[in-house]
């Protein structure tokens, strides 16, 4: 592996984290009744920016560099599931990420106070920011198994 | 051709209701998107040709699903714009988007499962 696919893959996996973490400063600010809005601007702002940023770098890893050597690797390793499973839905679950986030921007610049003062709106916020959440976190420990299958 | 600032800022002129069109846009945007992220994950699995042609077309069906993925998300996005939400369809948009979000990934993740372990 050259010198850039590994600092893309770094980089691809700081992104992601950021844009994670991002998710659950957001999903902890949804929880009060009044939530800063700056805060959420702020935190929704950098969850889109990681996510795209994560799935640019990841993705080009990804195409020029995984599908070669690491996925036969795994494929002829002692688990082979690791791709089979984990790396096909990690993959295409990551898709929703970038789009969900983006969302979430929306309606924080665009909906405002209007919408986070909202009770029912706000569950429904802190619904589908914990669902991202949860998607990253399974990315992550995905990426986690992955690697530890690469034989 | 509306002005800018009633898309962005005071949409609805037949209730009263000042509300912006753009949350609203975004989250039917997640829920097309969501879909077509979910059907075309499963579908270009169980049909080699849709594989191929996302291949052949995008150089790798990945890519092929993000790029569809994002031309609908903006598509869908430019559409809804035009509609006037209210409170309640902001409310439902978000709501089902929640529901919509939660079941594609249980779909491509429960897909997967089924291929990995339980199909051969």
């Amino acid at each position: 592996m050259t010198q850039t696919l590994a600092t893309l893959l770094i980089a691809h996996i700081v992104l992601g984290l950021i844009g994670i973490g991002a998710l659950f400063a957001l999903a902890m600010a949804l929880l009060k009744k009044m939530p800063s809005m700056r805060f959420l601007r702020i935190s929704s702002l950098i969850a889109v920016i990681g996510f795209i940023l994560s799935w640019i770098s990841g993705g080009y890893y990804y195409v020029t560099y995984y599908g070669g050597p690491v996925k036969a690797a795994i494929k002829a390793g002692p688990n082979p599931w690791a791709h089979a499973f984990f790396m096909e839905a990690k993959e295409h679950v990551f898709l929703l990420l970038p789009f969900i986030s983006l969302a979430l921007a929306c309606a924080f610049f665009f909906g405002g106070e209007r919408i986070v003062s909202d009770d029912k709106k706000r569950h429904a916020l802190l619904a589908i920011t914990l669902i991202a959440g949860l998607i990253g976190v399974f990315s992550t420990l995905s990426g986690v198994i992955i690697s530890g299958s690469v034989r | 051709m509306e002005p800018i600032q009633n898309i962005i800022r005071e949409s609805n002129y037949k209730t009263g209701e000042k509300i912006s069109r753009v949350p609203h846009a975004a989250f039917c945007a997640l829920i097309v998107a969501s879909l077509v992220i979910a059907g075309l994950t499963i579908s270009a699995d169980l049909i080699p040709p849709l594989k191929n042609w996302l291949k052949g077309t995008f150089s790798h069906h990945w890519i092929g699903k993000g790029v569809l993925a994002l031309a609908v998300f903006l598509i869908s996005f430019l559409i809804s714009l035009s509609f006037s939400p209210t409170e309640r369809r902001e409310r439902i948009a978000l709501y089902s988007s929640a529901w919509i979000v939660a079941l594609s990934t249980f779909a491509i993740v429960g897909f997967f499962l089924y291929e990995a372990f339980f199909l051969h």
